[in-house]
């Protein structure tokens, strides 16, 4: 069985034909006893070298197959009166097969085609024609383009709508002219197209087919930030983020629309996002070039904790098995620890690109849907009446042994000139893991962290993804015996880490050594800062007085923290 | 180049492990080669050896012999060894 990682991989990467002939030899064996369809190929061309895709992209959701020939040119009389049970007819309507060996045009029975058709699905059987291709030759305004557009455009008019049609146009786009025409296997074997070409077509037909029998993705949970749009709302507000459709916003905005589209095809689409709440709803509220919006959404997640929580929540809740739930996101943090936690789910390796995020998703066959139903259409209507939209909580996977598995290392750097401009843009840019909001002018950066007995520092973080560059602050001021925690930030990226209790460790080792028996934290409460309200009491820090809105915790034989991540210096 | 890497060619083609390459092998003698596992031959060949052959070459090949002669025209030294 593939499960989201291997079709994942394979989604762009093709076998030849030669290459998908062995591979079917070796399953073979591996399917008997397992789910096994009865299909009926033909048409009116040789589509012998449509199996070997098509059994190979069957057989990688376990679904064997039995082919049933029939007779070259004449699966119309097969139609009309078979011999035994078919559930899918894959019809490969050739232009080249209609031509006179593609040198000249004929008239087609149009009749003929809708009659085998109706047949087969009057007896509740399944339909899939492939439909005339594009010729070699036939340039633009020629006769030969003209003949084989009306050709399709007639059938594509009168074929009942549960003929599931396949364009093999999608085919010869991705593998250029010179991949899909080869006169020499028309000539030799009637196969309209190259071999290595007809095996793709095969596999999209597989995918057809098994897209048809059960959707794939059932439905879909999307990130936010650097997803639906362009940047990061918690730190440049609605007004900050990229959506301008023509502009850097375009690649989201086209996300948005997919994802619009598949709501209304029936698959309900849910928000996952690690933000506040209010953050995660400005951008629907006051930004209008959005597409979506928050109606759109079956749930809508915003909050702090590993996303597998509501992950697992959304599938419980529609009642979907978690691997028909396909996961959004641009991070590959976030996916890896949503994969790792919530085995099953469907997490496409989304392009960093966002340019390239659409082709990506086209390509991976996922999101297919051949025929949509008037259920379908309302399905997400119900959905939405019975979801109630409220933060998601709930059983998870072992969020410790995840963390310890990413292997992080930080390294704290005393602030200095090698890194004060990153430390200056930290300081002015980060809202939400922002103990006092102090946005320090990068002159008064350097005087405070010239003072030889302050605690002033940076962190960086590394683990098996890659260097997060620098992603926290600490600055401390002595104040006699004790020391006062200035400013204390961190990227959101990589909130939910245990990052915050690897920088106290290290600033009590430090304070330790240097005689700073009390250490004093401060929490100035903003509209974005609410995650950080609680940090100290969880830290063991104990409240004393603040001044107006501002609180104050005092530590005290604090003891080193647990966590997951090695410390350096 | 010795005649085994065509050996496999055809081993996997017609799925006889067992099966050993003589010059007079043919369409005629060899079960299973009909015109489409002919196509799915010179398929796995070409790509084997990284050659093309002509439409002409293929509707006119008859033996593995030929086919040595072809893949030898083709700057492929095989040998029967």
């Amino acid at each position: 069985m593939a499960d989201g990682t291997q079709l994942n991989s394979r989604a762009g990467q093709h076998s030849t034909y030669v290459q998908t002939l062995r591979q079917c030899r070796v399953i073979e064996n591996d399917l008997i006893g397992d789910v096994c369809l009865t299909v009926a190929v033909g048409g009116n061309c040789n589509p012998a070298f449509l199996l070997p895709g098509l059994r190979l992209g069957l057989a990688d959701e376990g679904i064997a197959v039995r082919i049933v020939e029939t007779p070259y040119a004449n699966w119309v009389a097969t139609a009309l009166a078979p011999e035994e049970r078919i559930e899918f007819w894959v019809i490969w309507i050739s232009a080249l097969g209609y031509s006179v060996g593609g040198t000249d045009w004929r008239t087609i029975d149009i009749d003929g085609v809708l009659a085998g058709a109706r047949a087969a699905l009057d007896r509740g059987e399944r339909v899939m024609m492939i439909l005339p291709e594009s010729l070699e030759g036939a340039g633009p305004y020629s006769a030969a383009e003209k003949w084989q557009r009306g050709l399709r455009e007639q059938l594509d008019d009168v074929l009942p709508k549960e003929v599931i049609r396949v364009d093999p146009d999608w085919i010869h786009r991705r593998c250029g002219d010179a991949g899909w025409f080869a006169a020499r296997y028309w000539t030799l074997t009637k196969s309209p197209c190259h071999p290595d070409a007809a095996t793709q077509l095969g596999r999209a037909v597989a995918n057809a087919m098994l897209r048809t029998l059960k959707p794939r993705v059932k439905a879909v949970a999307v990130d936010l930030d650097n997803t639906l749009w362009g940047g990061i709302v918690g730190e440049t507000g609605a007004a900050g983020v990229a959506l301008d459709p023509f502009g850097e916003g375009r690649p989201y905005l086209q996300l948005q629309r997919f994802l619009k589209d598949l709501a209304a095809a029936g698959i309900p689409v849910s928000v996952v996002s690690k933000n506040n709440f209010d953050d995660a709803r400005a951008p629907f509220l006051e930004r209008r070039e959005m597409i979506l919006s928050l109606g759109d959404f079956v749930y809508f997640h915003a909050g702090w904790e590993a996303k597998a929580l509501a992950l697992r929540r959304i599938a419980a809740d529609l009642n979907i098995g978690i691997e028909a739930l396909c996961f959004l996101d641009d991070s590959a943090h976030e996916r890896e620890e949503a994969r790792v936690l919530v085995p099953g789910l469907i997490v496409p390796e989304l392009p960093a690109d966002p340019e390239m995020r659409m082709g990506f998703l086209a390509a991976s066959g996922l999101f297919w849907q051949p025929l949509v139903s008037a259920a379908d259409r309302t399905r997400v209507e119900y959905y939405k009446t019975q979801a109630q939209r409220e933060s998601l909580l709930g059983e998870c996977g072992d969020v410790e042994s995840y963390l310890r598995g990413l292997g992080m290392r930080l390294t704290a750097q005393r602030i200095g000139s090698d890194n004060i401009q990153r430390v200056a843009s930290l300081v002015h840019k980060t809202n939400q893991f922002n103990l006092t909001n102090r946005r320090h002018s990068l002159a008064e950066l350097s005087r405070i962290t010239a003072e030889q007995d302050a605690y002033a520092y940076c962190y960086s973080l590394t683990d098996r993804f890659g260097d997060a560059g620098i992603i926290a602050v600490l600055i401390g001021r002595p104040m006699a015996t004790a020391l006062e925690i200035d400013t204390w930030l961190m990227s959101c990226r990589v909130i939910n880490r245990g990052v915050e209790l690897a920088v106290l460790d290290h600033l009590l080792e430090w304070s330790s050594g240097r005689g700073f028996e009390v250490l004093y934290g401060l929490y100035a409460p903003s509209e974005k800062n609410v995650l950080v309200a609680e940090l100290y009491p969880s830290l063991g820090f104990v409240a004393v007085d603040g001044e107006g809105d501002e609180r104050c915790f005092k530590g005290h034989g604090l003891s080193a923290p647990a966590h997951s991540i090695t410390i350096e210096e | 180049m010795d005649i085994e890497r065509l050996t496999e060619v055809f081993r996997d083609t017609f799925g006889d492990a067992n099966l050993v390459l003589t010059p007079d092998m043919s369409p005629k003698n060899l079960k299973g080669w009909d015109s489409f596992n002919h196509i799915n031959l010179i398929l796995s060949v070409e790509e084997e050896f990284g050659v093309t052959f002509t439409t002409d070459e293929i509707q006119s090949l008859k033996s593995v012999a030929e086919l040595v002669v072809l893949l030898n025209n083709k700057g492929q030294a095989i040998t029967w060894q």
